[in-house]
């Protein structure tokens, strides 16, 4: 088969895997216990308050055609209004999207800045006291959740050292200096444990290729170990690397989410959880559809990413 | 003089953190042109020996020297000097990397495409093929890549471990010739481990059988194949003639 058919087939799955996703969402958020009305009228309202306002946000109309009507309108990016605040929830959700997208952005190139050197060092001294010392750090660095090393940072870097702001966000059309001291923090606290998870797929990489025969003939011809690794070393740790991102991807947005709060950062995930508190189900449902969008969009990227990287895909070539 | 020589050469292993001699008084001399053949069984340590002659592995006794000096000093000159052609082309090539790249190798900067095209043509395949993938040639035709990667630098000792075993029959009979072919025309040094007293035979002038870890019988072909004077050897050649 062709790379172009299979890119087809893989896109043709993409976008059926959008629209299940889509219907699970709002099935999902549908089915949560709680009635809107109820909670926009508070608990004095009378039946007939609750009926009405019911019938005037559309919710007595069958499943099936909200659903749809709701997928027209996110197809041209109008995900509704917010039953709360009655602003468009598009506009709450791309003024947002942005401060998160830095946030995961900025945590995935960090991550691998990170976790390239300390794997490639892990495999190449593994048997070294300074190797296993590298890759017992990066067990623990598994074990430990974002929030927790952020509060750490905060600790050590913003109260006892007073060197960065302990949260909060400057868009860097006001101070640019200030957006990077405040996205330090978060970000260095999405990375640490990412680049853990990362840095133990590089060290698992690179040893495997210690092990080829192409490795041990380009030491004997004279390259040395370091020169050797970064010859063949890379090519094959890129495949490696775009796995492991589209599995992490998701880890990396709830992350992301959890860090919001903890840095005070007005991103997605902050004002998904306010949504939810206030039973905002317009605006729950779009969130949580841009996010699982973004993480199948990564996956179908990652995917096809690999027809370019892994020669041994490109049959066309033949 | 002996362009390369193991002087009372021993590798120790650690094998489930128990020491394990894998080559013991090793005496071997190499010379400029030599074609030498070496033959034992599985586990027998000729491929060790094979490694301690490109200095992959370090000796636990005695020495290997290069051009009369130990390698342990100037490890990069037997290495710029040195070149070698492993038993499985599937492996030896990086999968991820284009026959050109490949050949470069040794050449420790890009080749020029004349100079790639040359070092194809040399093993018998088209220039074209540079641009390919290792997955996109047969058996042979990967083999003889690994070939043109270990002769593009013009080497003085090519260390051959298995190169035909896995070949079929008439791939590796044209593989033989072309390291044969080679060895004469540029004169190199041939060190080639192999199990298979009859691909020593065709390639080599003199051949060393390896046996627990020690050199058991050493000579020209011609008399260690007609009259073989260890018990070990007499068994290798009954099993070759009885297959």
């Amino acid at each position: 088969m062709s790379r172009g058919k299979r890119v087809l087939i893989r896109l043709a799955w993409f976008v059926a895997s959008l629209l299940l996703a889509s219907l699970l969402i709002f099935a999902a958020t549908n089915l949560l216990p709680g009635d809107i009305a109820n909670v926009l009228l508070g608990t004095n309202a009378s039946a007939e308050q609750v009926e009405a306002l019911r019938e005037q946000l559309g919710l007595n109309r069958p499943f099936p055609v909200r659903y749809v009507e709701w997928l027209s309108g996110v197809v041209v990016g109008d995900f509704g209004t917010s039953m709360v605040g009655g602003q468009p929830v598009s506009s709450i959700i791309f003024s947002r999207l942005e401060i998160s997208a830095w946030l995961v952005g900025l945590a995935t190139i960090g991550s691998l800045v990170i976790a390239l050197p300390v794997g490639t060092y892990a495999a190449m001294r593994r048997r070294h006291v300074d190797g296993v010392a590298v890759s017992a750090a990066s067990q623990v660095g598994l074990a430990v959740p974002s929030f927790w090393a952020g509060i750490w940072l905060v600790v050590l870097f913003a109260v006892t050292l007073r060197w960065l702001p302990a949260g909060g966000y400057v868009s860097y059309w006001d101070s640019f200096t200030d957006w990077v001291r405040h996205l330090i923090l978060p970000v260095a606290a999405l990375s640490i444990v990412q680049a853990s998870v990362i840095s133990r797929y590089v060290r698992s990489a690179v040893i495997d290729v210690l092990h080829t025969d192409y490795f041990r003939t380009a030491r004997a011809i004279g390259w040395t170990r370091s020169g050797a690794i970064w010859r063949h070393g890379m090519r094959n740790i890129s495949i490696s690397l775009l796995t492991v991102i589209g599995l992490q991807i998701t880890t990396l947005l709830v992350g992301a989410i959890i860090i919001e709060q903890v840095f005070a950062i007005p991103g997605l995930g902050s004002r998904l959880l306010l949504a939810v508190t206030q039973r905002d189900l317009a605006i729950v449902q779009g969130i949580v559809l841009v996010l699982v969008w973004a993480v199948l969009l990564i996956n179908f990227l990652v995917d096809v990413a690999y027809q370019f990287v892994d020669p041994r895909l490109r049959q066309e070539a033949t | 003089m002996s362009l390369l020589e193991i002087i009372d050469g021993e590798v120790t292993y650690t094998r489930r953190g128990e020491p394990f001699v894998a080559i013991r008084d090793v005496n071997l001399a190499i010379a400029p042109g030599d074609r030498v053949g070496i033959v034992g069984g599985s586990g027998s340590g000729k491929t060790t020996i094979a490694r301690l002659m490109l200095g992959l592995v370090q000796p636990s006794a005695g020495e290997v020297r290069f051009g009369g000096r130990p390698i342990a000093e100037d490890l990069s000159a037997l290495r710029r000097a040195a070149s070698l052609v492993f038993q499985d082309p599937n492996s030896s090539l990086n999968p991820r990397m284009r026959v050109g790249r490949i050949i470069e190798e040794p050449l420790r900067r890009r080749g020029t495409p004349a100079e790639i095209a040359t070092a194809l043509e040399e093993v018998g395949l088209e220039p074209g093929m540079a641009r390919r993938f290792p997955h996109q040639l047969s058996g042979g035709q990967r083999q003889r890549v690994a070939i043109a990667r270990a002769l593009i630098a013009d080497p003085q000792l090519l260390v051959a471990d298995e190169p035909v075993s896995a070949l079929d029959v008439l791939v590796r009979a044209q593989v033989l010739r072309l390291i044969r072919d080679e060895a004469d025309t540029r004169r190199f040094a041939l060190a080639m481990i192999s199990h298979d007293l009859t691909v020593v035979r065709q390639v080599c002038n003199r051949v060393v059988v390896v046996h627990g870890g020690a050199i058991v019988e050493e000579g020209p072909v011609g008399r260690v194949f007609d009259d073989p004077q260890h018990e070990y050897t007499r068994r290798l050649l009954d099993a070759t003639l009885t297959l």
